[in-house]
């Protein structure tokens, strides 16, 4: 994001901290945000498998969301947009696994069976704690293992499963091509020791047909 | 499959379904990446004057008067609920619960989640609000006190499970009625800075009330 971009957040955030009581101020952030942040937002909801409308709505309540727990926000740590659009994910997901949202106004995660899909929350800031459905067998394993990656590692194959090109990865690291493939092969091969004996384990409990 | 191969394991992941590539936790840095990758979806024009409206913090004037103590806080309720007469919905699933407040709850709690607020018949410092039980819970969560006066219990962190112990109906009755009577002695057209004065007060006579009742 540019320098411009980050200015801008930062004009938004000032005003939502401080509770702005004149109304072009509110206007002139509500303009940032409805210019420059929701698009984006509503870009990734509609990824994540949600149709405009639900996009529209969830960012809306992640606005709402944001200026209530705007205490908790540290701009040192985040940027105003990826908080946001993490509170809006955990909002989607939320209202998603609570059956909040009509199935026609879910677009693609309708293509697969409840019993093959599977959540956790993505950070601290979900309000709304939920029962978690049934989740596929393997990601329930990937979970499982994800926490004894490292950073770097949990963000590579982060990476990887959402096609986000890998010079984006190296740019945020700061490595070389070369420094990359060797860090990918070293992750993947943790990963698989890792999932290997729970695999084994869970084929051993598995009744033979 | 006893071992997992390294290329069916790529794969595997790279067929996640669209629900499962976000059941990973996301850091920051994925999540920028992702707004910067992502297609931009325009958002409609009304949306605008929405986060207009949701930035702007709802009786906004009227909490500054109130804090600059040019408001009763009787009138700043009823601005309160003047202000949330367009958000109400249909009540028929909620319940009244009145709930301890000071300013700073007022302003923490969720105007949409409201239906209808009550003050004139209970006190100026327990507020009644038309909110669902989770709700009710959710701020119970967030240490406000929340006291249902129509089941007569008393619903707090430090004393919850005490007043369901010694939930009879003799002792609700001595309870609420000082209470209320404790209410009500607070003067309505006082200014702020008198009502938190009484309702230090108001307290410290309150905890002598419920200790007497064996609630604390």
């Amino acid at each position: 994001m540019s320098k411009q971009n980050n200015d801008l957040e930062n004009k938004v955030w000032d005003l939502l901290a401080n509770q702005t009581t004149s109304r072009n101020a509110a206007r002139e952030a509500a303009k940032i945000l409805h210019e420059y942040v929701i698009p984006k937002m509503m870009g990734l909801l509609v990824k994540r498998g949600a149709d405009r409308i639900t996009a529209e709505e969830v960012c809306k309540e992640a606005v709402d969301r944001a200026i209530t727990l705007i205490r908790r926000f540290d701009p040192k740590k985040a940027k105003l947009s990826t908080w946001m659009t993490r509170i809006a994910l955990n909002i989607f997901r939320d209202k998603y696994r609570k059956h909040l949202i009509p199935a026609s106004r879910v677009e693609s995660l309708n293509e697969f069976p409840e019993q093959e899909r599977g959540d956790v929350p993505t950070s601290g800031e979900s309000i709304i704690e939920d029962d978690p459905q049934e989740e596929s067998a393997f990601i329930g394993l990937v979970r499982k293992v994800f926490p004894s990656l490292s950073k770097e590692e949990q963000d590579l194959v982060n990476y990887f499963i959402q096609d986000l090109p890998k010079e984006k990865y190296m740019e945020s690291y700061s490595i070389s091509d070369d420094l990359y493939r060797q860090r990918k092969l070293r992750t993947f091969e943790k990963l698989r020791l890792l999932l290997t004996p729970l695999m084994r384990g869970r084929e051993e409990r598995s009744p033979k047909s | 499959m006893l071992n997992v191969d390294l290329s069916k394991l790529e794969m595997a992941l790279k067929d996640l379904t669209p629900d499962e590539k976000f059941s990973l936790p996301l850091s920051d840095n994925v999540i920028e990446s992702l707004l910067e990758s992502v297609e931009p979806v325009e958002p409609s024009a009304n949306l605008l004057s929405e986060l207009e409206e949701i930035i702007l913090h709802p009786n906004e004037e009227q909490i500054t008067n109130y804090e600059n103590n040019s408001l009763t806080f009787g009138e700043y309720i009823e601005a309160l609920e003047e202000n949330m007469k367009d958000l109400l919905g249909p009540s028929s699933v909620r319940e009244v619960f009145y709930i301890e407040v000071s300013s700073d709850h007022l302003k923490r709690i969720k105007a949409d989640q409201i239906d209808k607020v009550e003050i004139n018949d209970v006190s100026q410092t327990i507020i009644g609000l038309c909110i669902p039980f989770n709700y009710a819970l959710t701020l119970l969560h967030r240490s406000f006190k929340v006291i249902d006066l129509k089941k007569r219990k008393l619903f707090a962190p430090s004393n919850a499970r005490t007043a369901e112990e010694l939930n009879t109906e003799a002792r609700h009755k001595t309870t609420f009625g000082s209470m209320k009577s404790l209410l009500l002695s607070i003067d309505k057209e006082k200014q702020i800075t008198d009502i938190e004065n009484d309702w230090t007060n108001f307290q410290s006579k309150l905890r002598k009330e419920l200790k007497h009742a064996n609630y604390i």
